[in-house]
């Protein structure tokens, strides 16, 4: 049996036994093969003795237990690192920030606690998946939309702790901001009602988000200072339409003029769903494409296409550009999502293409407006996410393509936040394009464009490959370190990463003396003074931790 | 209520597999475990062939196009749930991947899992996985689809002993030229 790093064969033993008479014997894992699941799918250490692995599991049903749990963790030293369904591919899957830690399963805590159709919330226990929420409103005939992300496969409450996203309206696509109110156990096994949840029978709890004094929910996300049992989620309520439009940008530097007229319309709330940046080009498709892409082998290119594609900077060349022009394929495209009254979305979308018209030789794609409840034929056209449909359709693009010839092991998200104009956009390929020069190391695309996920910002998604090659594995952590090094010293930052990489991306919020980390650390020593919980995530330490990250 | 089984989302079937080089795969009939399905790729020759040769055998089948979201969700969630029968396919590992995440969960496993690469000039190689890592085998025939349907197919679920292949979920393998015959079975 594997113990926790600074834990005696005996205490844990011990531990152990205890866990095993909170939640029955069958629900506490210490065998190599049932801790497999817990390794992270997409590790570019796995296999390798820095890997990092649990030493146990234990899978509560209860609040109850899940405070024994703690109580017994406090009483052997014993590291816990909190899952509730344990996917986040591409940002350290379950396995713990701390090797050795025991993991807390949240995964059998799946209920589903209250709907309420009338004012679209819910309020779920962290083993709810997308798919659950998703079938229990199917199977009731209720007409709300659970926000999703690809894959669908994750849970509510931890993609919203880890500050996920999906597709549909800005309020209710940012997960954590679409929160109102949560259930903690802290580290000394208190439990805890966040906004009005705080009031004993409360009946505004998923209505009313701050309660009264200091709004604390953010601390326990993305951090370690408690276990979050119980949140409440607004839900899109079933509009009446939807519609689609796509934007064709003819130039290379259309991008901020373009980027100006988006904002503009996204924060008047001209369009309410995600914006998808794609460059017919440069042959980048729009996630709006995967659903045409999986009925077909993905776009057709020329062979003059396709060799105009091997002479680029930083995705242009005069020649490609001309081609574009010639043959009328935008450089730049992207859709825009509306969400409403068919007769309102179609005015909408005819306002935004007036305010685009702006931009010379613009051109337009017109969707279609689609009423509710949609068709078979209208929903294989969508996709699915953005109608509140949690699909596993993503894996299909893992697959070799023309767009993807060379398939890995899985990938690391390097994700900074960057301004929202087109100027920062090109920097930041720039900046990618220096460093991978730099490093020696090839980067998958030509041009990265950015997701539009959060309001007022830009996220750059890119996907480092994970692959057999051990070396190559090193390489690509070595550019991710400079990457977060380099962004930094431009004033941008990662919203979210990879496990690996929380120290070193904690380490550059460091204004005044990484005020904000000490403010952590105080927090840290004040809750959970043992540092039982989550060692190390999001770059906060315990005490008896802290000197050796350091 | 999940069952412990339902928790415990990997496992490697300790049991070795003989040596296999030049011999046949499926040494020998298994248990009787009934095949609820038998999937494949339509959009893939050779998975299509395999599902061709396993529907000649009598076996249900059910064409993805690379997502198992579907298949999944309308149907395999709800087998897994009643029945302990074995779906098997031919597919990109990456279809394998989402579907096997979600076998898991509710305590199925990988019993069986063969990797088929196409080499430079069309041949195919083949390996089964075992525990300890792969054991090639040879099938230079074309047909070797058919033949894999057919071994899948007449023996249900090579889930005898010898059989059992290494379960552990893999890391996602890369799509390029590699195809998977799998059986998904109880745990």
């Amino acid at each position: 049996m594997r113990v926790p790093p600074g834990v005696t064969a005996s205490d844990f033993a011990a531990a152990i036994k205890q866990f095993q008479a909170i939640v029955g014997a069958d629900w506490v894992f210490t065998s190599d093969e049932d801790l497999n699941t817990y390794r992270d799918f997409y590790s570019p250490l796995r296999g390798e003795p820095t890997e990092r692995v649990a030493s146990a599991a234990v899978a509560p049903t209860t609040v109850e237990e899940v405070q024994a749990i703690l109580k017994v963790a406090n009483q052997y030293s014993i590291p816990i690192y909190t899952i509730s369904t344990g996917r986040n591919l591409g940002y350290g899957g379950s396995a713990p920030s701390y090797s050795g830690s025991v993991v807390l399963d949240l995964k059998r805590m799946n209920r589903i606690l209250e709907v309420n159709v009338p004012n679209a919330y819910v309020l779920v226990e962290p083993g709810v998946s997308y798919f659950d929420l998703y079938r229990y409103f199917q199977d009731k005939g209720i007409k709300l939309w659970v926000d999703c992300p690809d894959p669908g496969w994750g849970g509510l409450i931890g993609n919203a702790l880890e500050r996920g996203s999906g597709y549909m309206l800005p309020g209710i696509r940012n997960h954590f901001q679409a929160h109102c109110g949560m259930e903690v156990v802290l580290a000394n096994g208190e439990v805890m009602r966040t906004g009005m949840g705080a009031l004993p029978n409360a009946k505004t709890w998923q209505e009313y988000k701050t309660g009264f004094g200091p709004f604390i929910d953010g601390v326990f996300s993305q951090s370690n200072f408690g276990v979050v049992t119980k949140m409440g989620f607004w839900m899109m309520p079933e509009p009446d339409a939807y519609l689609k439009g796509k934007i064709l940008l003819p130039r290379y530097k259309d991008l901020p003029a373009f980027v100006e007229i988006l904002n503009y319309l996204e924060n008047t709330r001209v369009f309410n769903g995600t914006p998808d940046f794609g460059s017919p080009l440069l042959v980048n498709p729009l996630i709006a494409d995967w659903p045409e892409m999986l009925q077909g082998d993905g776009p057709q290119i020329s062979p003059e296409h396709l060799a105009l594609l091997k002479n680029l900077k930083l995705g242009y060349s005069p020649e490609l550009e001309e081609y574009g022009l010639k043959n009328k394929i935008g450089y730049w495209e992207c859709s825009l999502t509306f969400y409403g009254p068919a007769k309102a979305i179609w005015e909408q979308w005819e306002y935004a293409k007036e305010k685009c018209r702006a931009i010379p030789d613009v051109a337009f794609e017109d969707g279609e407006v689609y009423k509710t409840p949609f068709t078979p034929e209208q929903i294989e056209k969508i996709h699915l996410p953005e109608i509140g449909i949690p699909s596993l359709q993503n894996f299909v693009f893992g697959a070799r393509s023309k767009l993807n010839p060379n398939p890995t092991h899985g990938h690391l998200w390097f994700a900074p936040i960057i301004p929202r104009n087109g100027e920062a956009i090109y920097e930041i390929n720039k900046l990618f394009a220096e460093v991978a020069e730099d490093m020696g190391v090839p980067i998958q695309f030509s041009f990265a464009l950015p997701a539009c996920y959060w309001e007022r910002s830009f996220i750059v998604i890119n996907g480092f490959s994970v692959t057999e090659d051990v070396k190559q594995n090193q390489k690509t952590m070595a550019m991710y370190t400079e990457l977060v090094k380099r962004c930094a010293a431009k004033g941008w930052a990662e919203y979210r990463s990879t496990t690996l990489f929380h120290d070193e991306i904690m380490s550059e919020y460091s204004f005044n003396n990484h005020a904000l980390l000490r403010f952590h650390e105080t927090v840290k020593d004040a809750v959970d003074p043992k540092g039982i919980l989550s060692a190390g995530h999001y770059g906060i330490w315990p005490k008896h931790l802290r000197g050796a990250r350091k | 209520m999940l069952t412990r089984r339902d928790m415990v989302k990997l496992g490697i079937a300790s049991a070795a597999i003989p040596a296999m080089a030049g011999k046949a795969v499926f040494a020998a009939p298994s248990a009787a475990v009934r095949l609820h399905k038998v999937v494949y790729d339509a959009r893939i020759p050779a998975s299509v062939a395999f599902g061709n040769r396993a529907q000649q055998l009598g076996a249900p089948v059910e064409a993805i196009n690379g997502d198992v979201t579907a298949l999944w969700f309308n149907d395999l969630h709800f087998m897994w749930r009643n029945s302990k029968a074995s779906v098997a396919g031919l597919t990109r590992p990456s279809s394998l991947f989402a579907l096997e995440q979600m076998a898991h969960l509710a305590g199925r496993r990988v019993v069986f899992r063969a990797e088929h690469r196409t080499q430079a000039g069309g041949i195919c190689t083949h390996r089964v996985a075992a525990p300890g890592g792969f054991v090639a085998f040879r099938d230079a025939s074309p047909y070797w689809p058919a033949h894999m349907a057919q071994s899948i197919v007449r023996h249900a679920a090579p889930v005898s002993d010898h059989m059992r292949a290494q379960s552990m979920i893999a890391a996602p393998a890369p799509d390029q030229n590699v195809l998977i015959s799998w059986i998904i079975a109880a745990a």
